[in-house]
């Protein structure tokens, strides 16, 4: 009786494993995961049909031998396919099961053949109740027990003759129950265990779904088309943005104010992800808006950081630098809420970060000042506006990138092309992180002034040699900027006899002082300057010589004034801080 | 500035050669005052190689000019460049200085 128990045990533990495979191999097949998204087509449910039929009828087969009647798991195949695939899926498969059962034949033929079929069908029904979602581990095990003894109550019922029937069911309830309860449970399990797995991937599909939305949306924002003026060669610019794998809220701007006014914007949102990449095209597009309207950086940053406040339930803030660049002059004026001073890379080669002006990120508080500054950009010198992406870029062992590597690549690379220049950094940044991983976007943005500097000036002690190195100045800057010879002759008669007069009459004291002489050439006019810190003296108001007088009765001064009346189209004097200024024009005709 | 002096008969050519400006004006004042007093009135100035010309060189030569007149010579000029001739003209010189087109001419009008 023991060994019976054993043997049948084991013939039980074999059949398992037999439906851990079968189960094992069917959800992982194409077709079932198609039914899982009840995606139910004639293929699939054939192959449903096909797959859970033929296991009734190895239920059927490998049925265990109990005093001379089976156990079996007949009932499992179309149980299952009527909870995964539905009604005809359930009679589909109890069908194949039914009809090879009952043409064995024998006592049970009849029962048995039936309730596989009503199997299948409560199955179905199960699945229609439930609207395709699986019934669960535990419903399945319940409607495998009660299938099973239903099954049995069939046996007594329709079993020929009864007290056969009766005796088979005696010894074969039990572990037909067992046999077919411990199956389902197996199949739902791996049924369920494959649904939880779908619907991770789903939700992680989800979320990297999102990440593309908010990339998507920041680098639909920024320019990326380069060169963006192929008309303008005054200056030349580039920029970069590497998103990292979580979008970080980086962006950047530039766009013409006016014909002569480039406004050049960085900035860096607090947060990452979608909700970043909103308040960074809101930000974006406020500064933008706001620049049209007013035109001094400090205003700028002082209107939107209003605005941002309102309605900034999120709490998020942004770091901003904004800069507005005379294209003509040179003349760079900006501003700067809390983000990281741009670089100032002179054409010589010195490095050195934007003096700081006053001002903190944007949307934190309303009513903050903002300072502004002022600096000249000559020919040659380079902006580089940049993001903590950059200096905070971190290798395997959280070193940072830092400021002073960047320092070190802009003293070597600073006067590159900005393409480069950027190309370049960002190649030293992925360099030094060595294959960690990237975890702020990295933002770079260049430009090079390219105008030449159509100015000069010069400090020149009061002493009358002086002439030489104040003519050589003007020769060589009439030769950089093509002025035709006279027009450099009359400046140097103009210049010298201006000179004279100061050193001659301009001091009372026998010290050295310093005549500042300045001339840029603007629209084809010349402008000089000529300052002195002497008492105050007005050339101007010299009197005119008399020209009509002969030879003999002519005096001898006042002709260098008259010159320079005669010589250039405009005078102007003026007394302001101590100085004396006299500033002279010459329109240029180039065509001599 | 460079001065080169030549005797043609009775007449002293000076050509200068270089800019007249406040600085080397001095220098022909020098020059001219030298050669008065050593006895010659009779003065061409040749200025083909002259580029420049200032206020303080008007002066030095409106001063020649009346002190050779005033020796019972006279001084003139040759050959002014473009430039030169302008600033001439600015300041009214012209009328009140012989100015000959060739240092020949210059000569031969003693």
């Amino acid at each position: 009786m023991a060994g019976e128990i054993v043997n049948t045990l084991i013939s039980l533990i074999k059949s398992m494993c037999v439906v851990v495979v079968v189960a094992y191999l069917m959800t992982r097949s194409k077709f079932y995961r198609e039914i899982l998204n009840k995606k139910l087509t004639f293929d699939n449910l054939t192959c449903l049909i096909m797959a859970c039929g033929l296991f009734s009828i190895y239920g059927t087969l490998s049925g265990i031998n109990i005093v001379g009647a089976y156990a079996n798991i007949r009932d499992l195949g179309p149980a299952i396919a009527g909870l995964v695939g539905g009604p005809v899926a359930g009679l589909g498969a109890a069908l194949i099961g039914a009809i090879h059962r009952y043409s064995l034949g024998g006592v049970t033929a009849l029962p048995c053949a039936l309730s596989t079929i009503i199997a299948g069908l409560a199955a179905g029904a199960i699945y229609k109740l439930k609207k395709g979602e699986f019934i669960g581990v535990q419903g399945a095990v319940l409607f495998a027990f009660f299938i099973e003894s239903l099954h049995m109550g069939l046996t007594l019922l329709l079993g020929r003759p009864y007290d056969q029937a009766l005796i088979v069911v005696k010894q074969v309830a039990l572990p037909m129950i067992l046999a077919n309860t411990l199956g389902m449970s197996i199949f739902a399990f791996i049924i369920v265990n494959l649904i939880k797995e779908r619907t991770t991937e789903a939700e992680k599909e989800m979320i990297e779904s999102e990440l593309k939305v908010a990339r998507e949306i920041q680098m639909s924002i920024v320019p990326k088309m380069f060169p963006p003026f192929p008309d303008r060669t005054e200056f030349d610019i580039y920029a970069i943005l590497e998103p990292a794998k979580e979008v970080g809220g980086d962006f950047y701007d530039f766009f013409f104010l006016d014909d002569d006014h480039l406004c050049l914007t960085i900035g860096d949102v607090s947060g990452k992800g979608v909700p970043a990449s909103l308040f960074m095209a809101v930000t974006k597009t406020l500064i933008k808006a706001e620049a049209s309207r007013a035109s001094e950086p400090d205003q700028i940053l002082s209107i939107v950081n209003d605005k941002l406040c309102l309605d900034n339930d999120s709490g998020m803030f942004v770091t901003v630098f904004l800069g507005v660049l005379n294209v003509r002059s040179g003349v760079f004026n900006y501003s700067n809420g809390g983000h990281n001073p741009p670089y100032f890379v002179r054409s010589g080669g010195d490095v050195e970060p934007l003096p700081k002006t006053e001002g903190i990120a944007l949307g934190v508080m309303e009513e903050i000042p903002y300072g502004r500054n002022t600096i000249k950009i000559r020919t040659g010198d380079t902006l580089l506006l940049y993001t903590d992406g950059v200096t905070e870029a971190a290798d395997k062992d959280y070193k940072l990138f830092d400021e002073e590597r960047l320092e070190e690549v802009l003293r070597h690379a600073g006067s590159d092309e900005p393409k480069n220049l950027g190309l370049h950094l960002l190649d030293e940044i992925r360099k030094f992180a060595n294959g960690a991983e990237q975890s702020d976007d990295i933002t770079i943005l260049a430009l090079k002034y390219l105008l030449e500097s159509r100015d000069m000036s010069m400090q020149v002690k009061n002493d009358l040699s002086e002439i030489e190195s104040i003519c050589r100045n003007v020769e060589e800057f009439g030769e950089t900027h093509q002025i035709p010879p006279d027009v450099i002759f009359n400046l140097n008669l103009s210049l010298e006899e201006i000179f004279v007069n100061i050193v001659s009459y301009g001091y009372e004291d026998e010290n050295e002082h310093f005549i500042k002489i300045s001339m840029s050439l603007v629209d084809n006019e010349l402008i000089v300057e000529v300052e002195d810190d002497g008492r105050q003296f007005n050339p101007l108001e010299l009197p005119e010589p008399d020209l009509e007088q002969k030879l003999e009765e002519r005096a001898i001064g006042g002709l260098g004034i008259h010159l320079v009346r005669n010589l250039m189209d405009e005078l102007d004097y003026k007394r302001t801080h101590g100085k004396n200024i006299l500033l002279m024009k010459k329109k240029i005709n180039k065509t001599r | 500035m460079q001065i080169t002096e030549n005797k043609r008969g009775a007449v002293t050519v000076f050509e200068l050669d270089g800019r007249l400006d406040t600085v080397t004006s001095a220098d022909l004042d020098k020059k001219i005052m030298s050669l008065l007093s050593s006895g010659e009135k009779y003065l061409v100035l040749d200025l083909a190689q002259l580029t420049y010309v200032s206020s303080a060189g008007l002066r030095v030569l409106l001063m020649g000019a009346k002190k050779s007149a005033g020796a019972g010579g006279r001084m003139v000029l040759a050959n002014l460049r473009d430039l030169v001739q302008e600033v001439f003209d600015i300041a009214g010189f012209t009328k009140i200085f012989s100015i000959y087109s060739s240092q020949d001419e210059a000569v031969s009008s003693f």
